[in-house]
């Protein structure tokens, strides 16, 4: 929490005030103008809010090469990122003062909603960022990713060791979860987790099945296995909370950088086509 | 019987190690192969079944029997079962066999060797750990994703729109072919996108053509694309006259905004009126206009009337509806409302009816049909002008007629006879048929002659003509003539705004127009601008109808001349 509060709180919400006070004057400007027509772009106070906000993209732009450069500048990073946060929020109500709420199938509102999901995934970022760590921290109990993964190999061994002389039946089921196990995999598996398909839980409910068939001489091996089959569980329960808290703390930047790009793009479309036909 | 279990470990370089143990078995029971441990032969491996294989001695042979699913192979080919010899290579799951025949310890023997090794499970794991961990490692990178997003908004966004303005040059040369516009733009759609906003509904004919008014890239539209359509459109204000005008021309453009939805594009912003008008005289110094700022209470001076001064219509005055006196008319026309709303004493074909508004006054579009003596007032006036014959009818409009019409009377009466007046000669009075001499011929007509005279010069009281007309009738060569003086009615006489009469249909007439009271055509009968604002308020009123300037007013004034090329003539 520590550096959520340093930059959000930076020097006494300085940025928070500035970004305040620009919206303020800009809903202001908005409503004490009475243009003739309606109240959007084509006006001179839309012109304005429009050359603001457009300045003030470039400007927000700019920290993600400024964060790049940051041992060599004379402004600490997190001034750069409170202001940041807190004018890329202006940002949103600038922006939309300047549509004049007039919105339609076409490349001046594909800007608007590109510049709307960078902002909102922004928002995602600040909060991720705020929270996810601390879970993380507490669902590795001290221990790194690649610890746990040994820890689960060992339960491998074991499970490999407790089923060799059990029945044919049990081993085809612990033969299938040892192969299926996965750490990792696609961005969707990692951002909402594997939930019910998880071979080692599968293989659980198997056994839970198939133990009254199993050889009698053998109940104590089966328990052990069991045992060990759960315990394994736990650790990927932790593996993949893990990996899926990491990526919920990063899958914001793989939006919010790339449709950043494509925002000035369409920014620099939005205004050619206005004034190629202006 | 001695049987050899030979296990051979191979090292990580290739030299394999061998361990044997040879074991006691029965040469006529089975020999069972498998991972459980009650096997003769042990196989230790989860890819080996309990009981995988059943083997049987033969001479220098032996037969293996696969048991029910289990992967037994002979020289790599699956079977069921076989006999094996020397030569032969067994393969049961990851394990491979070959017989031992010359062993000089056992009778025979099997080496035993694990040729496909375990998988290293803790290895692939932590290999996925670092290679499947990580959104880096499941999407595209963040530097691709932004080029080819922007490389995509850019190409579509832009560079095909513009490419779409300049591939179609026909469409910016030629405005008159819209029909071909759609073809053109099946192919090249990308214009469409570009637009600011939905464009208004009088333009969505040729709305899909840009550069019908957008004539130059990177210009703003200029008034010779409007022009195109609307070249006759008037000034506001004479340039010429208005020498003091301290207003600049605009562009149309400075006023109509197109792409602000289907609404249309005149501007009802009262602001647009009222920036010169709520202080007019800086703007015009020379003007008569009262300054106005809005319709309410104080803010729009009281309704002037164009009345004409005197009935021939060439002099007007401009007079206040609350001015003393008030404005009067000089119609030439003398009508009471008042008389004709009333339930009528007089006997005639009006006994039972009471006239109401929309007896004379019949709609008309946005205003009303003129009110015709023919049509609205002859049923009941009609024009008789001797008691002793009510059928006789004068024609109405033109006094020569009138003349000959009475002429025709008494010149008749004078050949028929029978006339029951008991003051007329009596020739006059004669039996009928009985016929007249020469000289009692010429007694008669002139009795007529002096009866037509005094018929006509009765018309003008207030019983003939002049019941409605300013009537005279003076004595000329030619005997008695009658003169109507002529009637005007100007219209409008509100000429600076427009009212719109159909959009108060359904309301009372006399709701604003105080007819039942009303005795003279002088008094119009405007309501005063008081009777509107009980409805009507300013454009931004909240409890009141609101009424911007164009609700009644016209910006464009129609009775000045054309802004193009006017106006750049002045200049």
């Amino acid at each position: 929490m520590a550096i959520f509060d340093s930059f959000l709180t930076y020097q006494r919400y300085r940025y928070l005030k500035v970004a305040l006070a620009a919206s303020l004057i800009a809903i202001v400007a908005y409503w004490a103008y009475v243009p003739i027509g309606l109240r959007n772009g084509g006006t001179w106070v839309g012109y304005t809010l429009g050359t603001l906000g457009f300045a003030l993209i470039l400007w927000l732009t700019f920290l993600g090469y400024r964060k790049r450069n940051y041992m060599h500048a004379a402004t600490p990073l997190k001034a750069w990122v409170s202001a940041h946060v807190y004018l890329g929020l202006a940002l949103l109500v600038i922006a939309t003062l300047h549509t004049g709420f007039s919105f339609g199938a076409n490349i001046h509102t594909l800007a608007y909603i590109l510049m709307v999901i960078v902002i909102v995934s922004g928002i995602y970022g600040v909060v991720a960022y705020a929270r996810v760590p601390s879970m993380m921290t507490a669902n590795r109990a001290g221990q790194s990713l690649t610890m746990m993964v040994r820890e689960i190999a060992e339960q491998d061994r074991l499970i490999t060791d407790a089923a060799q002389h059990l029945g044919d039946e049990v081993v085809a089921i612990i033969k299938t979860s040892l192969a299926r196990t996965e750490i990792g995999g696609s961005a969707w598996r990692q951002i909402f987790g594997i939930g019910s398909e998880c071979p080692v839980k599968a293989a659980i409910k198997s056994l839970e099945k198939t133990s009254i068939a199993a050889h009698s001489d053998a109940v104590e091996q089966l328990a052990r296995l069991y045992a060990i089959l759960r315990r394994k569980s736990a650790l990927l329960d932790r593996v993949r909370r893990d990996i899926q808290l990491k990526a919920q703390m990063d899958v914001w930047l793989f939006v919010h950088v790339p449709i950043s790009i494509a925002l000035i793009a369409a920014l620099v479309a939005h205004v050619v086509a206005v004034f190629f036909y202006w | 019987m001695k049987f050899l279990i030979r296990t051979i470990h191979r090292r990580p370089r290739g030299n394999a190690v061998n361990s044997d143990e040879i074991i006691e078995i029965d040469a006529d029971a089975p020999l069972r192969l498998g991972r459980g441990t009650n096997n003769q032969i042990h196989l230790d491996d989860l890819r080996v079944l309990y009981y995988h294989a059943r083997m049987r001695i033969g001479n220098n042979t032996l037969q293996v029997d696969s048991e029910p699913g289990a992967d037994v192979r002979v020289n790599n080919a699956p079977v069921a079962g076989a006999a094996i010899g020397a030569d032969d290579v067994l393969d049961l799951g990851p394990f491979r066999l070959r017989l031992i025949l010359n062993d000089p310890g056992a009778d025979i023997g099997l080496s035993i060797e694990l040729v496909v090794p375990q998988s290293d499970e803790e290895a692939r794991l932590l290999n996925e750990a670092t290679t499947k961990v990580g959104l880096k490692k499941a999407l595209p990178g963040r530097r691709p994703m932004a080029w080819a997003l922007a490389l995509a908004v850019t190409g579509l966004c832009l560079i095909l729109p513009i490419a779409a303005h300049f591939i179609n040059p026909a469409v910016r040369i030629d405005p008159n072919i819209v029909g071909s516009i759609s073809q053109i733009r099946q192919i090249l759609p990308f214009g469409d996108y570009w637009k600011v906003g939905t464009i208004s509904a009088a333009h969505k004919s040729f709305g899909s053509n840009c550069t019908l008014c957008h004539t130059a890239p990177f210009q703003p539209v200029a008034d010779q694309g409007c022009l195109q359509c609307h070249g006759a459109i008037q000034h506001h204000v004479s340039l010429t006259n208005g020498k003091n005008l301290k207003s600049p021309p605009q562009a149309c453009t400075s006023c109509h905004q197109e792409h602000e939805g289907a609404k249309g594009i005149a501007q009802s912003n009262p602001t647009l009126c009222t920036t010169c008008h709520e202080n007019i005289k800086d703007k015009a110094p020379d003007t008569h206009l009262a300054n106005v700022s809005g319709f309410s209470q104080g803010k729009h001076p009281q309704f002037h009337l164009t009345v004409a001064m005197d009935a021939r219509g060439q002099e007007f005055q401009r007079v206040a509806l609350d001015a003393n006196p008030p404005p009067a008319r000089r119609t030439n026309l003398k009508f009471s409302h008042e008389d004709h709303l009333k339930p009528h004493e007089k006997k005639g074909p009006w006994v039972d009816k009471v006239l109401g508004c929309v007896d004379c006054h019949q709609a008309n579009g946005n205003g009303f049909q003129p009110v015709r003596m023919e049509e609205h007032c002859q049923s009941c006036h009609q024009l008789s002008f001797n008691p002793l014959a009510p059928m006789r009818h004068l024609p109405h409009g033109n006094t020569r007629q009138v003349r000959e019409a009475v002429r025709d009377y008494f010149q008749s009466v004078v050949l028929e006879g029978n006339y029951p007046s008991l003051i007329a000669p009596a020739i006059v009075r004669r039996l009928p048929g009985t016929p007249l001499k020469p000289e009692q011929r010429a007694e008669g007509l002139e009795w007529a002659e002096l009866m037509i005279d005094k018929t006509i010069a009765q018309l003008a009281d207030r019983n003939g003509c002049g019941e409605c007309h300013v009537a005279k009738a003076a004595m000329t060569d030619t005997g008695a003539a009658l003169s109507i003086a002529p009637v005007f009615i100007n219209q409008p006489i509100l000429p600076n705004a427009v009212f719109d009469h159909s959009a108060h249909k359904g309301t009372d007439c006399q709701g604003c127009h105080q007819a039942k009271t009303t005795k003279s055509l002088e008094d119009a009968m405007v309501p005063p601008i008081e009777q509107c604002m009980t409805c009507h308020g300013d454009a931004n009123a909240t409890d009141k109808t609101p009424s911007p300037c164009i609700s009644c007013h016209v910006f464009h004034n129609p009775k000045l001349p054309a802004m193009h090329p006017h106006q750049e003539a002045v200049k």
